[in-house]
């Protein structure tokens, strides 16, 4: 049941809940970074692993320090210092310790702490503790589905990214270049996204 | 003259410096709460309010942050103001924060005002930075307001919930209809600054409030840094 | 080649930071203290317009398990229902349900009374009076599913393209049945 629980977290979250696509988080990178395939897989991989890191600390915060206490309503101030405090660290130690990924990575760092996906994946997951019924929503299914949120906005980025890989040798009307065209095209990967709808409930029946 | 100076730190966020249609500033909530003109009110009035009040207070503690902790402070304080907005909010239009949802906390990480603290707030007098958060204010409601209508007015009919279309296409006011509409826009507002003879931004990257940061790394920033050096 | 920080390089800004964070906590606790009053009254106000809307003849409310179950009474204090308040996970986020079961074990009305997370003019016309309207009469002793999953049994139409959200409200009525048969089941003995 958990195996199973934790399989339809992570689907959905690619998926159905695609954060880019579906619930409009994370656009500046997605308009900004896709332009080529490595930066957008690059990019991709830190937002994951902050994603990831970033719930891993607030989960167990918000559910132990800031519920008992009763000081829910600092929870954005929190995170959001959480987050950039996090970027920060990692930083500093992928630049120490593993300078070769720091290069590979480093640039995008700066960048996450205001990418809006990291405090939507890390603010969204405590909804869900609550909206969750069939099973336990456990600290493992929100580390689970910051995972696969990352992820999904992979997904999205690398996808993007052929797409406008594309559009650079199509004849577009002038008017069009640059950000009305790619907006045009998200539109179009967005809205195959829409397919998806029910697909995890369907795949992974849970009860 | 003084005036007219003050003048203009208000209305370049309207029309010339307008947040989301030429900066491309904001654009999470720009697609995200416009699925109805009263929800793009919503949003751009409180993020409006957040916008002057950080504004304000920063630009009065300019003098007190370290350059170091410049970022964090902003942060922190910004994060304060929304939060004290969502909890406003959540007494007095519950309404509101039910239809904006997680966007309304999300307003911390909007481009458009820890953008305003670094570009303008940290470096500008309180008034004219009062001005200046009011200004983009309103030009990011109008264009969000914009949307909204557009969107309402396909997707649903209505407009602020008034009938007016007997049909309906559906699409406007899913998520891809979204980045349709919001393309359209900025080819609109594209067109009209290029007949104006302005120059065309073409990447988010360039009114990114972290662009600084990443710009000797990143290529891409890195030619508009060249870009700004030549200015 | 690193520069030396010196001790005061490192606690100005340690020191103003702090500082700021105090004063934003100060002013966050102090707005929550005022306003958390008003936001309770209006989760209560909301609530008990919602109990209203499933149980119109009750006159008042008795608590039986808090923000779950609740017994409605008439003028005189006869029993007449229950207002059962369940959530479900919908399509963008929580949906959550009202629902209203007679004595007679059949289900009264139904009120969708959260559905903001859901799709506009798909998954938010859940709470149209057309669909809710529905799962009047229906018995609360027997699963209920969507036409389009089970064909027999007690089922409703699923609101056009928005099979998901049905689905949530559906489920979220039918958790506040079991709610209700346990309650029934255990005041019986």
């Amino acid at each position: 049941m958990l195996i199973k629980s934790l399989i339809a977290v992570f689907l959905a979250a690619i998926l159905t809940e695609n954060y880019v696509l579906c619930k409009f988080l994370g656009i500046c990178p997605f308009l900004g970074v896709s332009k080529k395939l490595n930066t957008a897989f690059g990019m991709s991989v830190a937002v994951t692993f902050v994603m990831v890191l970033a719930t891993a600390v607030t989960f167990p915060i918000y559910t132990y320090i800031l519920v008992p206490s009763g000081m829910e309503y600092l929870q954005t101030v929190l995170f959001i210092l959480i987050i950039a405090g996090l970027v920060q660290l990692v930083e500093i130690i992928l630049k120490k310790y593993i300078p070769s990924l720091y290069q590979s990575l480093g640039i995008y760092l700066p960048l996450i702490t205001t990418n809006c996906a990291v405090l939507g994946v890390t603010m969204l997951v405590l909804q869900k503790v609550d909206s969750t019924t069939l099973y336990d929503y456990t600290y493992i299914h929100a580390l689970v589905n910051a995972f696969g949120a990352g992820i999904g906005f992979m997904v999205a980025m690398v996808m993007f990214a052929g797409v406008r890989g594309r559009l650079e040798s199509a004849d577009i009307p002038k008017s069009l270049k640059g950000l009305p065209i790619t907006l045009v095209s998200a539109a179009l990967v967005s809205l195959s996204f829409l397919g998806f709808a029910g697909v995890v409930d369907k795949l992974i029946p849970l009860g | 003259m003084e005036k007219r100076g003050l003048l203009k730190e208000f209305t370049k966020g309207i029309i010339k410096e307008n947040p989301v249609l030429c900066l491309v500033l904001g654009t999470c909530p720009t697609l995200a709460v416009t699925t109805s003109a009263s929800n793009a009110i919503g949003m751009g009035v409180a993020a409006t309010a957040v916008l002057v009040c950080s504004n304000a207070v920063i630009s009065a503690l300019r003098k007190f942050i370290p350059d170091k902790v410049r970022i964090p402070a902003y942060i922190t304080i910004i994060a304060g103001f929304v939060t004290i907005v969502q909890m406003l909010v959540k007494a007095f239009a519950p309404a509101i924060n039910d239809s904006l949802g997680i966007y309304l906390p999300l307003i911390v990480v909007n481009c458009i005002i820890l953008g305003r603290a670094e570009m303008f707030a940290g470096k500008n007098p309180v008034i004219p930075s009062i001005l200046d958060g009011l200004g983009m204010g309103v030009g990011f409601t109008a264009a969000l307001l914009c949307m909204g209508i557009i969107r309402e007015l396909l997707g649903s009919g209505t407009v602020f919930g008034a009938q007016i279309l007997p049909f309906q296409i559906l699409i406007f006011i899913l998520p891809p209809g979204g980045f349709f509409v919001f393309g359209m826009l900025i080819l609109l507002a594209n067109k009209l600054n290029t007949r104006a003879g302005k120059a065309v931004k073409t990447t988010p990257c360039d009114g990114c409030p972290m662009a600084a940061n990443c710009s000797q790394k990143s290529e891409k920033c890195g030619e508009k840094e060249a870009a700004e050096n030549v200015d | 080649m690193r520069k030396k920080l010196s001790a005061k390089a490192i606690l100005i800004p340690t020191i103003s930071l702090f500082l700021i964070c105090l004063v934003v906590t100060a002013l966050l606790a102090l707005t929550d203290n005022v306003t958390a009053e008003k936001i309770a009254e209006n989760e209560e106000n909301n609530k008990q317009a919602s109990m209203r809307t499933v149980l119109p003849d009750a006159a008042d409310f008795e608590e039986i398990e808090a923000d779950v179950l609740y017994l409605g009474k008439d003028q005189s204090g006869n029993p007449i229902g229950y207002a059962i308040s369940t959530a479900t996970q919908g399509y963008g986020g929580q949906v959550k349900v009202m629902t209203g079961i007679g004595m007679d074990g059949k289900i009264v009305g139904v009120d969708v009374f959260y559905n903001d997370d859901e799709t506009p003019g798909l998954g938010k016309n859940t709470s149209n009076e057309k669909f809710r309207e529905q799962y009047k009469g229906l018995n609360a002793d027997s699963e209920i599913a969507v036409s389009k999953d089970s064909a027999d049994g007690q089922t409703v139409d699923a609101v056009t393209s928005a099979t998901i959200s049905s689905r949530a409200v559906t489920k979220a009525v039918n958790e506040a049945c079991e709610k209700y048969n346990e309650y029934t089941a255990k005041e019986a003995k």
